[in-house]
């Protein structure tokens, strides 16, 4: 099962501010992460996280600083801020408000209630 | 033998040739290209089919694009002006240059000692004309269009930004309106009449101030309109 689009979409902002929360990062590494934690599942285009990094960054929820890699190329690190963290909080609450309706749906539907 | 870093040069080349990627966004997408394809080929895909499958992960340079343009308009704005007044400058140039080649080329015509050019004075000296300007116009043009379109020029017109070409452009547009103004009073010049050179002269530069000002105005105008 693969998540579809609008959802994908809806949840891209609270996925980066979570991984962020957890310590920088950089796209290509972010695309990997979401894949491992979602058993391949979520598969964001990797050409869109970009954008999307772009105007995190101008919401100034991220910022971004240039390092030298392992690899020894120059490579783009992003790391979140205090409005980002103060953004995902928020996040964090509608999506757990969402899913316990959810759940309490389903569980009364299909009888096995959580 | 396939060379990687040619094929990512070209890859790079076409991106830049989009609207709406900077340099540092370029740097970052390269970055993520060379790390997904020593993924792909740490699983065993040879280093051109990583490659190949690299950037089609990665996605087609007009959608990616379009998906940063949607991050930062603006960009994507100056660099249609940027296009808007590079094809107004080069069509200015192809008319002043027909212009120009004509005049001089009747004007020599009419210097030569003789009358055996004396049809050139009527119906012959319009067609002259006619030809030389449609020459200049197709070969011109052609020229023009080889130039500028390759994803080089559009990667260096991004790279200039709007306000140094069009103060490029205004520069090149009166020094080229100032061969013209040359050009017609050396053509008249070969004439017979006495005032002709000075009348013409005198109208070159009124056309040469309307045609100075009508860009400007155009280019306030478009401006405008854009950013609108």
């Amino acid at each position: 099962m693969t998540l579809n689009r609008e959802l994908i979409a809806a949840s891209t902002t609270p996925l980066v501010l979570s991984i962020l929360s957890r310590g920088d990062g950089y796209g290509y590494a972010l695309i990997k992460e979401v894949q491992d934690l979602s058993g391949d599942r979520i598969a964001w285009s990797d050409g869109m996280l970009y954008p999307v990094l772009r105007r995190l960054e101008e919401q100034g929820l991220i910022a971004s600083y240039w390092q030298v890699a392992d690899s020894g190329r120059r490579r783009r690190y992003y790391k979140i801020e205090y409005d980002g963290r103060r953004e995902l909080s928020r996040w964090r609450e509608q999506w757990e408000l969402v899913g316990g309706v959810l759940d309490r749906l389903w569980g009364k539907e299909t009888g096995c209630s959580t | 033998m396939f060379d990687l870093n040619a094929a990512i040069g070209n890859w790079r080349a076409a991106l830049a040739a989009q609207p709406g990627f900077s340099d540092s966004d370029l740097d970052e997408l390269e970055d993520h290209l060379r790390e997904e394809i020593g993924a792909l080929e740490a699983a065993d895909l040879s280093t051109e089919e990583a490659f190949l499958v690299a950037c089609r992960r990665l996605g087609k340079p007009e959608d990616l694009s379009g998906e940063f343009a949607i991050a930062d308009p603006e960009r994507r704005r100056s660099f249609r002006l940027s296009w808007m007044i590079t094809g107004a400058l080069a069509l200015l140039f192809l008319l002043l240059a027909a212009e120009v080649l004509t005049n001089i080329g009747l004007g020599t015509l009419g210097r030569i000692p003789g009358d055996q050019f004396l049809p050139l004075n009527g119906l012959g000296m319009g067609w002259v004309s006619a030809g030389i300007k449609l020459a200049v116009l197709i070969i011109g043009g052609l020229l023009i269009w080889r130039l500028l379109a390759t994803d080089r020029s559009a990667h260096r017109l991004k790279r200039l930004g709007v306000g140094t070409i069009a103060a490029v452009a205004l520069v090149l547009a009166g020094l080229a309106l100032a061969a013209r103004i040359g050009s017609r009073v050396y053509f008249f010049g070969g004439l017979p009449g006495a005032d002709m050179p000075a009348i013409t002269a005198f109208l070159a530069w009124i056309q040469f101030l309307v045609l100075l000002v009508l860009p400007v105005l155009l280019l306030v105008g478009l401006w405008r309109l854009v950013r609108s």
